[in-house]
């Protein structure tokens, strides 16, 4: 599962959440033809994300290649079970990324669009949010 | 490279509610602006989508008022969600004058290395590109019939006389093996080791 290797602090606090607006980098299609782009906020785990990438790389039966957008950098932390409230923050439990509304969370290249379609949907049902399915902008009929 | 032209209107309200009325109207506001002159205009989001929604660079010639500036896309902003075209920027070409633009890179010929079974994988779709856009091809072909499994061919590689502005180092396109393929040699290499073991 991805982690950062090291980190200048172990307990970062919560953020601005979902009143942060919408995503201003790493929102357009930028290595692969296709991608899943992120419709809702999130704080998405490393279990979540690893479930994806099992799931993308099954369903695109290792042929193709794809990119993983996001990592997790935000330690996430969490009191013990029948613990008071007070004396001090709890431990680091999991990690997660940030995703704000239009960030593209995955892109694929080299398989026919419908195997990306049907990749990119098995790995959305892995997530916590609403996603849609985008094609590179020059790929696009008009 | 490639010319088209489209019509424009100019924009005399530049407030931001304005700005978003014509957006719902089906308008793009657009800037096109050179030398020292920058004048607002809207275009029609269709007409908008044709030149930037295609792997084509084009030459764009705005009529406004019956004027037509010949001019390049200079920047597009999008809504992160939507992907709705938001504003583009327009840089009026003087005569003469080398402006820098992205070329879209054509692969030409078949690798030997896909021939044996690879895979061509393209990493660059366009370059950057210092001239005079009336001079410049329409794209750049880039022959990558040489190309053995496992080999890339970079941006310095390229025999052109363009003035390419992208970093040199960066590859354009690789033949990438597959796995398949990989296990197969190595499987082969086993057995043939396990043959020369045998005569032996």
């Amino acid at each position: 599962m991805l982690q950062p290797k090291k980190v200048k602090y172990r307990r970062v606090q919560k953020g601005k959440g979902y009143s942060s607006g919408n995503s201003n980098r790493g929102h357009e299609v930028a290595f692969g033809s296709y991608g899943l782009k992120a419709l809702e906020f999130a704080w998405i785990n490393s279990r979540q994300i690893e479930a994806t990438r099992i799931a993308i790389s099954r369903a695109m039966k290792r042929e193709g290649k794809f990119w993983i957008r996001i990592f997790p950098d935000k330690p996430i932390t969490k009191k013990p079970a029948e613990v008071r409230m007070g004396k001090g923050k709890g431990s680091p439990e999991y990690w997660a990324a940030v995703v704000k509304p239009g960030r593209i969370l995955f892109e694929l290249d080299g398989v026919p669009e419908h195997v990306a379609k049907e990749a990119l949907r098995l790995a959305s049902n892995k997530l916590p949010i609403k996603t849609k399915f985008v094609v590179r902008r020059d790929l696009q009929e008009h | 490279m490639k010319t088209t032209s489209i019509p424009a209107q100019p924009r005399t309200d530049l407030s931001k509610a304005a700005t978003k009325q014509l957006r719902r109207d089906g308008k793009v506001p657009a800037v096109l602006y050179g030398g020292n002159t920058a004048n607002s205009i809207m275009l029609d989001y269709a007409t908008a989508k044709t030149i930037l929604f295609t792997q084509e660079t084009y030459i764009v010639q705005i009529e406004v008022d019956g004027k037509v500036s010949p001019s390049v896309v200079r920047e597009a902003q999008y809504h992160p969600v939507t992907d709705k075209i938001l504003h583009i920027d327009f840089l009026q070409l003087a005569e003469g004058q080398a402006v820098e633009v992205v070329l879209p890179l054509k692969m030409v010929g078949t690798p030997k290395g896909v021939i044996k079974g690879g895979r061509l994988m393209p990493k660059l779709r366009k370059l950057k590109v210092k001239g005079i856009p009336s001079e410049l091809p329409e794209f750049i072909e880039v022959n990558v019939s040489a190309l053995e499994l496992g080999q890339s061919i970079k941006v310095g590689d390229l025999k052109t006389d363009l003035n390419i502005t992208s970093s040199l180092s960066a590859a354009i396109a690789g033949v990438e093996i597959p796995r398949a393929l990989r296990s197969a040699t190595s499987t082969d290499d086993e057995d043939e080791e396990t043959e020369e073991t045998t005569e032996e």
